[in-house]
């Protein structure tokens, strides 16, 4: 039988493809957007926590991943981009290729591990490597500083994904804290992008190169 | 009441941010001072934290707590002069985040609880990224932009790491708090496949934060182009807070046996 979870969590192997293909910022920011809302639901599915507070915790975290961080780069994109290319380093199709080898490569190293103990979800480990992965792969190959920081989002997603198994143990307020830390750490990217912008007038972070080491 | 440590330098810094700049220089020697007493207090007499959950204090975390606030202390005087010497346009956000910068560091020393340590190590990044920013030059901002980027992606590793061993706690059937003390109390109960795999990802983790080579590359520009005062912290004491996270995780290791995995890692 397919596990709840399952169904969405496919959606979201495929939504990295989708992001790994698309060339503009705004359609990748949605991309991200819907992202942080499966993530965000995922322990509902997972069912041991169904009381007020985790119902509450989870509406939260979902309106900060989904809404208020892709908001906060959304409007760092308004004021700074003039041309809203990702400036690639690896070509979208590689990139595509690259992204079908890495979902195939992440449910081979996941069936390697055994954590049928912990959740029944056969989807939820590859999923998370992937998004894991995948922010990296945009972090390095994108020249673009706004992909750059979208990557990172994208990884702290699955970060999060792998999370969801344990939240049994570790209290809303922990968890809490480091949404709160990945929050903060957006923004600031967001302002040091408006610097950026107004500094070398442009984003593209081959700028970026005169320090070196 | 342990909390009050980090919470005093906490409160300072928000405040300092609303002072004009010479209140916010004698605040910052006010902290210092204050927060040295706290800490010599601290060792002379061991009280207890009030969320025991979270916060612990422990003989290698008091040991950077004490070296934190005597630099802090020293810098904080000479700060006052090199203010006046140089031409900072936002003074009261540079005190400020000098005051938001110790108040995390402070944290980093007393959490017992991982994932508290891990939000510690995080918000040290934050709080010291508009410290390099100061001179507002190209050459500032790209060292900003680098060592906020490389850490935080660093340190999302280190927190993967973390859930890593959270994960070897459920696979092994341990139920105790998710704390470095009861952790290496228990060690030998954890799942080893699942905490060498978490040890592996937090060395590389908070090893970014630390500067460890390869992923050095942000360090000696951040150090470069900060003023003076917010590097001498950097280098002084920022990179003991990241050690302090492998170190606390390298006693639950040795503690579950598998100190020689260490060796060949």
């Amino acid at each position: 039988m397919t596990h709840p979870v399952d169904s969405i969590l496919s959606l979201v192997l495929l939504s990295v493809l989708f992001a790994f293909g698309s060339s503009r910022l705004p359609v990748l920011i949605k991309v991200l957007a819907f992202q942080g809302v499966v993530v965000s639901l995922v322990p509902l599915f997972n069912g041991h926590d169904l009381s007020g507070w985790g119902i509450l915790f989870t509406l939260v975290t979902m309106t900060i991943r989904g809404i208020i961080i892709p908001f906060c780069i959304y409007l760092a994109i308004k004021k700074v981009a003039i041309h809203r290319e990702v400036e690639p380093i690896i070509g979208y199709h590689a990139s595509l290729l690259a992204g079908l080898g890495l979902i195939v490569a992440a449910t081979y190293i996941s069936h390697k591990f055994d954590i049928t103990s912990i959740s029944t979800s056969t989807l939820l480990l590859p999923a998370s490597i992937t998004l894991l992965v995948a922010g990296m792969f945009l972090l390095m190959a994108r020249r673009n500083a706004i992909a750059m920081v979208l990557g990172y989002i994208m990884m702290e997603n699955g970060i999060y994904l792998v999370g969801t198994t344990f939240s049994v143990r570790v209290r809303h307020i922990v968890e809490f804290g480091i949404l709160l830390d990945v929050l903060a750490g957006v923004m600031i990217m967001a302002v040091i992008l408006q610097n950026i912008k107004q500094e070398f007038d442009d984003v593209d972070t081959a700028l970026l190169r005169t320090l070196k080491e | 009441m342990v909390e009050i440590v980090f919470l005093v330098p906490l409160f300072t810094g928000i405040v300092a941010f609303f002072l004009p700049r010479n209140f916010g220089r004698l605040l910052l020697v006010l902290t210092g001072v204050l927060h040295l007493f706290l800490s010599i207090l601290l060792w002379v007499q061991r009280s207890e934290p009030l969320f025991k959950a979270y916060f612990a204090v422990t003989p290698e975390g008091l040991l950077s707590l004490l070296v934190i606030s005597l630099l802090f202390f020293l810098i904080s005087i000479y700060t006052t002069d090199y203010l006046k010497a140089s031409k900072i346009k936002s003074e009261r956000i540079f005190t400020g985040s000098m005051l938001l910068f110790l108040s995390t560091m402070t944290m980093v020393t007393l959490s017992d609880h991982i994932m508290v340590m891990w939000i510690a190590i995080e918000a040290t990044t934050l709080a010291s990224a508009p410290l390099i920013y100061t001179h507002r030059t190209p050459a500032s901002l790209e060292a900003t932009w680098k060592y906020v980027l490389i850490c935080s992606v660093g340190i999302a590793l280190a927190l993967l790491g973390s859930v890593l061993i959270t994960i070897s706690m459920d696979v092994g059937n341990v139920d105790v708090p998710v704390s470095f003390s009861a952790l290496t109390t228990y060690a030998k109960d954890l799942d080893s496949m699942w905490l060498k795999a978490g040890f592996v990802f937090i060395l590389v983790g908070y090893g970014t934060k630390m500067g460890l080579a390869p992923m050095h590359t942000w360090l000696p520009d951040a150090h470069s182009e900060a003023p003076s005062p917010a590097s001498a912290l950097l280098s002084g004491v920022l990179l003991n807070c990241a050690y302090l996270g492998i170190f606390k995780t390298n006693k639950i290791m040795h503690a579950a046996g598998l100190g020689d995995f260490q060796v060949v890692f």
